[in-house]
């Protein structure tokens, strides 16, 4: 009875061994391999949305490649597949999974959402033999500075922002600036450079009282303590679901005042969790998505909210760019493990205009690493009501570059302003 | 002066919800020597419950509060049957690790079935009013009131009717409570459903001021777990107390010192109590 069970087993053994055999015959019939993409983020946890926002990005982008019949590298046709892992906010978890994706799949890039991560990671991926591309979605100009020559960074710097919305903010008249932002790497990083360049405009920080946007939903302490000090105008922001109980709250205690939204935080966002944009008026931060001005934008929109039942972030966006960039570095260094090869690759996947990509349009990326994303920047005047896009170029030192690039922007279907910022530094 | 009143009114309508969650897990701590790690997580689900019946089936504020209430009540029993009545009279250790399991298990379900993305309950009461200089939202003032009314009620229950008499008879002794006659389990049930109800309510009453998500119910938790051992084991008036010294202590720090260091405040206070006072501010010296 035993070996006659044991017959059997090994008679079922064979049989999937040879459906296994067959199914590989089959896919190479097709002529079709696969190249993994990693992704290691917070799918779970205080910033699960977050991350899987990035996730789904990157999701959409793949598919959309591979339905257009994916890459073609050396006469050999390669479609993308995306491994997530979840590291919470672990940065010790994030190196691990890199390393699993790497022993799992050899993945020639590794997408990460969260600075502290990065900063992580960045110390693993230029190992001999093991090296892999990191793709950076983090604003600040540190991951750059790192200096890192395997790294990509999608979204564009922060500085940009820090400048733009404060001089936005100063045209308005306000002059006292309370600081009532996020904690956090990021958040210290943003108050510190939002300090800097408003007190060289000649403002007045009148107190900073930060908070933690990650765990908290009361914040009736810290605004009641800064709005004590009667500001012209509040530097909030962190997370978009939290940063809108901040304006609500402060609007609560009476504040009539100002907000400037660090770029974490999303408008439209938090116009959707407080039903309307009536107690956001004076406020300046990073442009809805809905109001990009392509003409990919709208449709892409309506896809991803039939998709996901939810409404799009920037997250999502960016990632969809930064997801095809990398395959089209992939398919113009003709190789999909030469990791080295496929970043010097990169200038030749841009640009990505609005014809096809749902973001403005992507010029190119800058020596250290960082792609040319614009920024976008909305206000929302003193009756509730949204004013014109302001899209940033950062990338250029002359306004005669940046003239340049305006004019090769493509097709934009909005009334939008292009606003020149000079390139100082390495960001 | 007028900056201070406005702190110590945050803190009350803090420290309110503190007590109304606190209270309900010194019940199950107290009398069933349960640590219900999950009682955060419970507090979650009943503000999901909440929202789902506001937004999905159109009721109101106060009839979803009210059926989040029994339903929350209903798996309140459910979890005491299904993860804690098998471990009984084993070591605390299991009981902590089932209730770390159901936690786990909450949230994760939350996560997968709703999305990880807060939500919002539509706010019945917008409106601010100001009062000696001091601003509130008639929300807020409404959470304090509510918190008032509840812990009343409970207190009248355990005081004044039978089946609170028998809570209270098992709390002060479980072995003279089954000889006169009381059914012990289901003394358990009542006790994990009044909890967990409770735990409805507080958090269906905050949840149009802040907002859900599925991992709300986690640090408020932890925290509700300082109150109690902050108040004493067990100990009602501990817990009410309790809850309100952690809210306007909060309230105090984060404005006066800093909001960074809030969770600091509360675990610090533990600390320092707890090495006064090692029972607690109302605990009873162990025998």
């Amino acid at each position: 009875m035993r070996s006659c069970k044991g017959f059997a087993g090994f008679g079922f053994y064979m049989a999937v061994a040879f459906v296994l055999a067959w199914a590989v015959v089959d896919a190479s019939a097709q002529g079709t391999k696969e190249v993994v993409v990693g992704f290691t983020g917070p799918i779970s946890g205080v910033v699960a949305e977050y991350g899987q926002d990035c996730a789904n990005g990157l999701e959409m982008a793949i598919s959309d490649i591979n339905g257009a019949g994916g890459i073609t590298v050396k006469g050999q046709k390669y479609n993308f597949k995306l491994a997530k892992l979840d590291e919470g906010l672990d940065p010790t978890a994030s190196v691990n999974n890199c390393r699993r994706f790497r022993d799992q799949y050899k993945t020639p890039a590794i997408f990460n959402p969260l600075f502290n991560s990065i900063a992580a990671i960045s110390k693993i991926n230029q190992e001999k033999g093991n090296e892999f591309i990191i793709m950076a979605y983090t604003s600040t100009p540190k991951a750059i500075e790192i200096g890192n020559k395997m790294l990509v960074a999608i979204p564009p710097p922060f500085t940009v922002y820090v400048k733009s919305f404060s001089d936005i903010a100063w045209e308005k008249g306000f002059r006292k600036a309370a600081m009532v932002a996020t904690l956090g790497a990021y958040g210290d990083e943003w108050r510190a450079a939002f300090k800097e360049y408003w007190l060289k405009k000649g403002g007045e920080i009148t107190i900073d009282k930060p908070a933690n946007y990650y765990t908290e939903t009361d914040f009736s302490a810290p605004l009641t303590a800064a709005l004590a000090t009667k500001p012209d105008v509040m530097l909030i922001g962190g997370p978009s679901a939290t940063t809108a109980l901040v304006i609500e709250q402060a609007r609560g205690l009476g504040y009539k005042g100002g907000f400037i939204l660090i770029d974490q935080a999303k408008m439209d966002y938090i116009a959707n969790i407080l039903k309307s944009t009536k107690l956001m008026y004076n406020t300046v931060g990073t442009a809805p998505v809905e109001q990009s001005p392509t003409e990919a934008a709208p449709n892409f929109e309506k896809r991803y909210r039939s998709l996901h039942k939810r409404m799009s972030t920037w997250e999502v966006w960016l990632h969809y760019n930064g997801m095809s960039a990398l395959a089209r570095a992939i398919a113009a260094a003709g190789t999909v493990d030469d990791v080295y090869a496929i970043r010097a690759a990169f200038p030749k996947a841009f640009p990505l205009l609005g014809d096809k990509f749902p973001s403005a349009p992507w010029f190119g990326i800058t020596p250290g690493g960082r792609m040319e994303c614009p920024g976008s920047i909305q206000t929302i005047d003193k009756d509730g009501k949204y004013g014109k896009v302001k899209l940033a170029l950062w990338q250029y030192k002359t306004e005669a570059e940046f003239k340049q690039a305006v004019a090769k922007a493509g097709p934009i279907s909005a009334d939008v302003e292009w606003v020149f910022f000079k390139r100082e530094k390495e960001q | 002066m007028q900056l201070f009143f406005q702190q110590i009114f945050n803190g009350i309508m803090l420290g309110s919800t503190y007590a109304i969650v606190a209270l309900g897990l010194t019940l199950v701590f107290g009398i069933l020597h349960i640590p219900n790690f999950a009682h955060g997580h419970l507090y979650m689900l009943g503000a999901y419950i909440s929202f789902f019946l506001m937004t999905l089936y159109g009721f109101g504020f106060w009839t979803a509060l009210i059926s989040s209430m029994v339903i929350l009540g209903l798996i309140g029993m459910l979890i005491e049957r299904v993860v804690y009545r098998p471990l009984q009279g084993r070591p605390h250790i299991n009981s902590f690790i089932s209730a770390v399991g159901a936690l786990i298990i909450l949230e994760t379900s939350v996560i997968v079935f709703w999305g990880p993305q807060g939500r919002r309950i539509p706010n019945p009461y917008p409106d601010i009013v100001e009062l000696l200089g001091i601003t509130m939202s008639y929300q807020r003032l409404l959470v304090i009131v509510a918190a008032i009314v509840l812990i009343i009620l409970l207190q009248l229950f355990i005081k004044k009717t039978t089946p609170g008499t028998t809570i209270e008879a098992v709390a002060q002794n479980r072995e003279g409570a089954m000889l006169v006659g009381i059914n012990v389990n289901w003394v358990s049930s009542l006790t994990f459903a009044i909890s967990t109800a409770t735990a409805a309510a507080a958090a269906s009453l905050v949840a149009p001021i802040f907002m859900i998500s599925p991992t709300m119910g986690a640090l408020l938790g932890m925290k509700a777990f300082v109150i109690v051992i902050l108040g004493g084991l067990g100990s009602i008036p501990g817990a009410i107390v309790g809850g309100y010294i952690l809210g306007i202590l909060e309230a105090i720090g984060g404005g006066y010192l800093s909001a960074a260091y809030k969770d600091v405040y509360a675990f610090g206070a533990l600390i320092l109590i707890l090495s006064i006072r090692p029972t607690g501010l109302f605990g009873k010296e162990l025998s």
